[in-house]
């Protein structure tokens, strides 16, 4: 296999790149000057090397512990679980949330071989436990599949019993979208949440 | 190659690319057929709703003998059953059925088996909690009986002898596929079930679990170690520790 093929199919293996764009990209890195392509290949060594999970809620970070769990204006009180790290960028793009996170590293999932000891959950409990009642409330942020779903009441029942409040996400009508357009089942849950005005 | 339109179980997805998924459909004619579901990734961002574990779907795909992957064009969901993750042992026990499923690698299909499968998955998700346990095992020995693995509960699966139902206890063999005889069952290895138990046994195998079971966590070790000797899974069925956890909290509620 000649280099450009090996390069193309390691670009190919990305999600959302398919073998024509990993073709294209390898063709742009030849174009470009030789310094663009080494600035890349040690930004993705770097990567590699000094991406870690942060020791307490195992989002991804440079140091031992991420930015947001060091940062002092964090409400403490409350913790936001995640399936991924992902996640975590998403909830914090909403710029709504001032709380801390706790990335699970997955949901359960017996078909795929997943259960609880898969996942960050002794270390959510450690937190919960050893936090002198730091954490108060716990944002059940999973996915709303059906894994995401039972993985939410499993975390549920295990939190509630160290006296932590735990609530939810919302679900419904995605904003800016027509009801003539949303499924069903998404339509039963939103009116099944819906809330006084 | 031929198109062909059917309704099924959706038991396992997997991404594929950025898009697609690789299904694995429970199907009537063909058993669980893996299809290529292109696109099915992107059904949510264009509003056609979410196709979940357990779904009950129509589909739609071209069939090639001899792929082992066959392509899906169509699905719809004609009813979801997301609401089986609300609770962890409907969940695990629609798991442990999938499960069940998926190890015997059934390549041909069988609408009776469909058909207890839907019937189990609707139960599991409709039932009040305390009937839940019941259903799940019920279903689980059914579904080993319509594999071909149905246990001897009336004769000595050693020595044919018919047995006694009044009999204090007898062994199950789950590896010689049922009871064993007083006489055959003493140096065997099994649990050791009184009349009630194997009453109970009786019961879940015709699919009318009683009120009231008792020591469903004695049963489900039972089902579990007769559905590993005789489906041979390549590992243990993993939504066991889900379902017994699940159970534990049941009984004990």
């Amino acid at each position: 296999m000649s280099l450009i093929d090996e390069v193309t199919r390691e670009f190919s293996r990305l999600p959302g790149i398919g073998p024509r764009t990993a073709r294209r990209l390898v063709h742009h890195l030849l174009r470009s000057s030789p310094e663009e392509g080494r600035r890349l290949a040690r930004a993705l060594d770097s990567l590699v090397d000094r991406i870690r999970p942060c020791r307490i809620c195992g989002n991804h970070t440079e140091e031992e512990t991420c930015a947001v769990c060091l940062d002092p204006k964090r409400d403490r009180s409350t913790v936001c679980v995640v399936e991924s790290a992902f996640e975590v960028e998403s909830v914090e793009r909403t710029g709504q949330f001032q709380g801390l996170y706790h990335v699970l590293g997955g949901r359960l999932s017996p078909l795929d071989g997943v259960g609880p000891e898969d996942l960050r959950i002794e270390e959510l409990l450690r937190r919960a436990r050893d936090g002198d009642g730091e954490v108060r409330e716990a944002i059940l942020a999973t996915n709303p599949s059906v894994e995401g779903e039972a993985t939410a009441v499993y975390l549920e029942t295990i939190l509630r019993a160290e006296g932590v409040r735990v609530t939810r996400l919302a679900r419904g009508i995605p904003v800016g979208s027509d009801l003539e357009y949303v499924d069903g089942s998404t339509l039963a849950q939103a009116l099944a949440g819906r809330r006084e005005m | 190659m031929s198109t062909v339109q059917e309704e099924g179980i959706l038991l396992r997805s997997h991404p594929y690319s950025e898009s697609s998924r690789v299904v694995r459909i429970l199907t009537p004619e063909r058993g669980v057929l893996p299809l290529m579901a292109r696109g099915l990734r992107r059904r949510v961002e264009k509003g056609e709703g979410g196709v979940d574990t357990f779904d009950q779907v129509r589909i739609v795909y071209t069939f090639r003998s001899g792929r082992d992957l066959q392509t899906l064009t169509e699905l719809d969901v004609v009813r979801s059953r997301q609401g089986l993750g609300r609770d962890l042992v409907r969940f695990a026990g629609a798991s442990l059925l999938a499960e069940f499923l998926l190890a015997h690698a059934l390549e041909e299909g069988s609408p009776a088996l469909s058909q207890e499968m839907e019937g189990a998955l609707d139960l599991l998700l409709d039932r009040p909690l305390e009937q839940v346990p019941g259903v799940l095992l019920s279903a689980g020995w059914r579904l080993l009986v319509h594999l071909g693995f149905a246990p001897e509960l009336g004769r000595c699966v050693r020595c044919g002898a018919e047995l006694d139902e009044e009999a204090p206890l007898l062994r199950f063999s789950a590896g010689q596929g049922g009871l064993l005889c007083q006489g055959c069952g003493g140096d065997s290895a099994g649990s050791r079930l009184g009349p009630g138990a194997r009453n109970d046994l009786r019961s879940l195998l015709a699919g009318r679990p009683p009120e009231g079971l008792r020591g469903a966590l004695v049963h489900l070790a039972l089902l579990e170690v007769f559905a590993l000797n005789h489906l041979a899974p390549n590992r243990p069925f993993q939504s066991v520790a889900l379902v017994r956890a699940g159970l534990g909290s049941t009984v004990a509620r």
